[in-house]
């Protein structure tokens, strides 16, 4: 557990190169690649920071096998082993093996004939009769910000800023994006700087419990972006749990020319999803659910939104959260709605849930997939930003309590406190 | 948490004993055992329409979670006023406090004003004339939790209705009727009645409880009941919300005999299949307010701010209907937490004991672990058709 509180960033990189460092150090994740100068692909976007990539071992082990033996396969370890077809791109742990020199915890899994093999470009030592662990794989988070210069019809014309969070299952053979197509694991959140493309910035706020990491970005005065990712803790034991999320409302008022949050169609922070269809491109929130087929595609995500089309993806899996949603179908909306209490003027730190669903499994039916860590949402009428609460609670508002609807949304009482601990 | 498991009452007077000797002698830590204030039989053989023979009234008081015991040392006559004499915590002004065993020989109306103390605590009552017992001990951070329970039978339509009815007070006044005690739902609105329906032949029974509330589960052949009382788990301090009272039965009127098939023998929380009007016109629950207003609380989508009526999450979320068993075939417990449009609109805090859970690939008296803990399952009395329905009682 850990958190930082307003720290001085000057601009977009400084802001990526805290959070990469805050989640390498107290979040468990490594810095897997930084790319200088990388393409964002897209109709709109133009990249102005590094992209950096982090990424974090998912160890839900679901089996153990005996290796029976190791052989050289020229410069590559050859395990063989009786047990389970793995997949291109499978990753597993190696218990207890001798590693003599560099190690990176990757292994590539070849085709099977009878036997099932992996490969490795490690160099091993004399434990040839270890274990290796089935179940295991690695998330890969892309972080980085661009301009976003015209959406149609919901932001204004001339660009505005854009701090990204693509999650993805592999790492992609290229590090060119394209928003507009669907190509695999790529799933992408963002959350909105609005006209403030690349700083000043007034604070960035870091709060994580080793799985999740919290990101709260001051863009203006009491104005704040917000992206979370990581891991759920989940509600009993399944495959996956990693997710993303950010506050991306950018809603528009094309012809009144300022921001508002339309509480129906918004797609904010965990929220609970936006009623209308919107596009892969602006979609707020992903988990990932492995599913059966395990097709690995899209089908083992489950997306933020009610319903999904025209790209490809259906509305086979859903994630909700308890956050904010201005409608009665929410779990917390009755919570929400009558709060804070009149009696002692607190608002209830509604737990932040996370229910699922897989079209493909338990049609027209929802699992609990978990609640996200260190994080709730509370009704802040009586309270105003950065305000402590419970002790340890550090409260935000979505975007702004109120303000200049000409600069950024505004959320009003709709607030989320994260745990300083 | 003390509980007893799966024992059999002869009937419901017999459940009306072992409840007693429950809260009074099993529950531990000693602290937290209840104590009878009253236990009579009224002759009064028109207390209910059709009634058959007489009724039994049991007034019964808990201490409180966080009580602590702590002896008194001395007793003197302060111009009128009883002083107290104790060394232990200070009691703050208006802190209330029980005393153990205290002989009242008049009127009591269960609040103590404190005084102000300079090195040893003392404690003033007024109105009472106390007894000859000048060395016991009193309860500090006590709430008075006090409930009363009738045991009555009536003739009805499908057979004898062989019931309880049950009330919530702040205080116990000796003189006063069964369900106007101060402070009760009965007190506040005259349709606020609130009953069990039991049996008057032998039936299975579970005890949960500790200093601060208990449920009572039954099953009667294939129905089962899950009513209690006591406080709730408030989002308040103390000081804030006194007396965070509910009272929940699984019957409203009178009368009604443990296999009825309808909204009128419903547990608390039992919510109707499609229009959510859970109970009929006539809930067994009730959550109180600060104010001294008890809330007919429903199962349903929630009232409108203004509303004098409370709700209960999670079953006001339509979509619960649709929650399944975890991924794992686990089952995920939600607390349930009354709310209500009421004075401005409030979320009161959370039932302990009691959690909702889904009732899928799961029967009712099933017993599902969580964390080495069990949960016997129950539904809501004879209405299984929806997945809101179900409950899980806590058996620690």
């Amino acid at each position: 557990m850990a958190f930082s509180e307003d720290i001085a960033v000057t601009d977009m990189q400084s802001v990526i190169d805290n959070i990469v460092s805050f989640a390498t150090t107290n979040a468990g994740f490594t810095l897997h690649n930084t790319i200088a100068n990388a393409i964002i692909v897209g109709t709109d976007s133009d990249a102005y920071t590094d992209l950096s990539i982090l990424s974090k071992v998912n160890q839900d082990i679901t089996s153990e096998y005996a290796i029976s033996s190791v052989t050289d396969n020229g410069v590559i370890a050859r395990f063989n082993f009786t047990g389970p077809t793995l997949e291109v791109d499978d990753f597993v742990i190696v218990e207890d093996f001798v590693v003599n020199t560099a190690y990176n915890g990757e292994f590539y899994v070849t085709a099977t004939d009878g036997t099932t093999y992996f490969e490795t470009g490690v160099s091993f030592g004399s434990n040839e009769t270890g274990n290796f662990l089935d179940g295991a794989y690695k998330m890969y988070y892309y972080l980085y910000a661009d301009t976003v210069s015209t959406e149609p019809d919901d932001v204004p014309a001339g660009d505005i800023g854009s701090l990204n969070c693509r999650m993805m299952i592999t790492e992609p053979t290229s590090i060119n994006f394209n928003d507009n197509t669907i190509n695999g694991q790529r799933y992408k959140t963002r959350t909105s700087t609005w006209g403030n493309l690349d700083g000043g910035f007034n604070g960035l706020n870091l709060y994580t419990d080793g799985n999740a990491v919290h990101v709260v970005l001051e863009v203006y005065d009491n104005v704040f972006a917000q992206l979370s990712f990581g891991k759920v803790d989940k509600l009993g034991s399944w495959i996956g749990g990693e997710y993303v999320t950010a506050n991306n409302i950018r809603d528009y008022d094309v012809d009144n020319g300022f921001y508002f949050f339309d509480p129906e169609n918004s797609i904010a922070i965990f929220s609970y999803g936006a009623a209308e269809e919107v596009s892969l491109s602006i979609s707020s929130s992903y988990l990932y659910r492995p599913s059966t087929p395990p097709t690995k595609d899209f089908y083992d995500w489950a997306l933020s939104v009610d319903e999904f089309s025209g790209t490809g993806v259906s509305e086979d899996q859903i994630v909700f959260f308890s956050g904010y949603r201005f409608a009665t179908a929410s779990l917390s909306f009755n919570l929400q709605r009558f709060s804070p209490n009149t009696f002692n003027q607190r608002a209830m730190l509604i737990p932040m849930y996370v229910l699922s669903t897989d079209e493909f499994i338990n049609p027209g039916q929802t699992n609990f997939a978990g609640f996200i860590p260190s994080v709730k949402y509370l009704d802040i009428e009586l309270l105003n930003p950065k305000d402590i609460v419970d002790v340890n609670w550090r409260v935000y508002p979505y975007c702004s309590k109120e303000g200049d609807p000409f600069t950024a949304p505004i959320t009003a009482n709709h607030g989320l406190a994260y745990r300083r601990v | 948490m003390p509980f007893v498991a799966a024992q059999t009452a002869t009937d419901h007077d017999d459940l009306l004993d072992k409840l007693i000797t429950f809260l009074t002698t099993t529950i531990t830590p000693t602290n937290e055992r209840w104590v009878v204030l009253k236990d009579v039989i009224n002759p009064d053989t028109e207390i209910y329409t059709n009634q058959i023979g007489t009724t039994r009234e049991v007034y019964l008081r808990g201490p409180g979670l966080s009580a602590t015991e702590t002896a008194i040392t001395g007793v003197t006559d302060n111009g009128g006023l009883a002083r107290f004499a104790f060394t232990g915590p200070t009691v703050e002004l208006d802190q209330e406090v029980v005393i153990k065993d205290f002989v009242v020989n008049t009127d009591y109306n269960g609040v103590y004003s404190i005084t102000a103390t300079d090195g040893t605590s003392y404690f003033e009552v007024s109105s009472i004339d106390f007894g000859s017992d000048e060395t016991g001990a009193f309860y500090t951070n006590a709430d008075s939790i006090n409930i009363q329970i009738r045991r009555h039978s009536i003739s009805a339509v499908a057979g004898t209705a062989a019931n309880w009815e049950l009330q919530a007070s702040t205080s116990f006044l000796d003189v006063n009727d069964f369900r106007e005690q101060p402070g009760s739902p009965y007190s506040v609105d005259t349709d606020n009645t609130c009953f069990a329906s039991l049996s008057n032949e032998s039936f299975t029974y579970w005890f949960v409880g500790n200093g601060r509330y208990f449920w009572v589960a039954t099953s009667i052949s294939t129905v089962t009941t899950l009513f209690g009382g006591g406080f709730y788990l408030p989002y308040a301090l103390t000081s804030e919300f006194p007396f965070p009272l509910f009272l929940a039965g699984n019957a409203r009127p009178e009368g009604i005999r443990w296999n009825i098939g309808t909204a009128v023998n419903y547990n608390f929380f039992g919510q109707d299949t499609t229009d959510l009007d859970p109970h009929g016109p006539t809930p067994a629950m009730f959550v109180r307010h600060v104010d001294g207003f008890w809330l007919v609380t429903y199962c349903d989508t929630g009232p409108s701010l203004g509303d004098t009526t409370a709700s209960l999450w999670p079953c006001d979320f339509l979509d619960a209907r649709d929650i399944i068993d975890n991924q794992d075939n686990s089952y995920t417990l939600l607390p349930y937490i009354p709310f209500s449009g009421y004075s401005g609109g409030n979320v009161y805090g959370e039932l302990d004991g009691v959690y909702w859970t889904t009732f899928f690939n799961i029967a009712a008296l099933d017993t599902i672990q969580i964390n080495s803990t069990d949960y016997l399952v129950l539904q809501n009395v004879w209405d299984t058709t929806s997945n809101i329905d179900f409950c899980a009682l806590r058996l620690e």
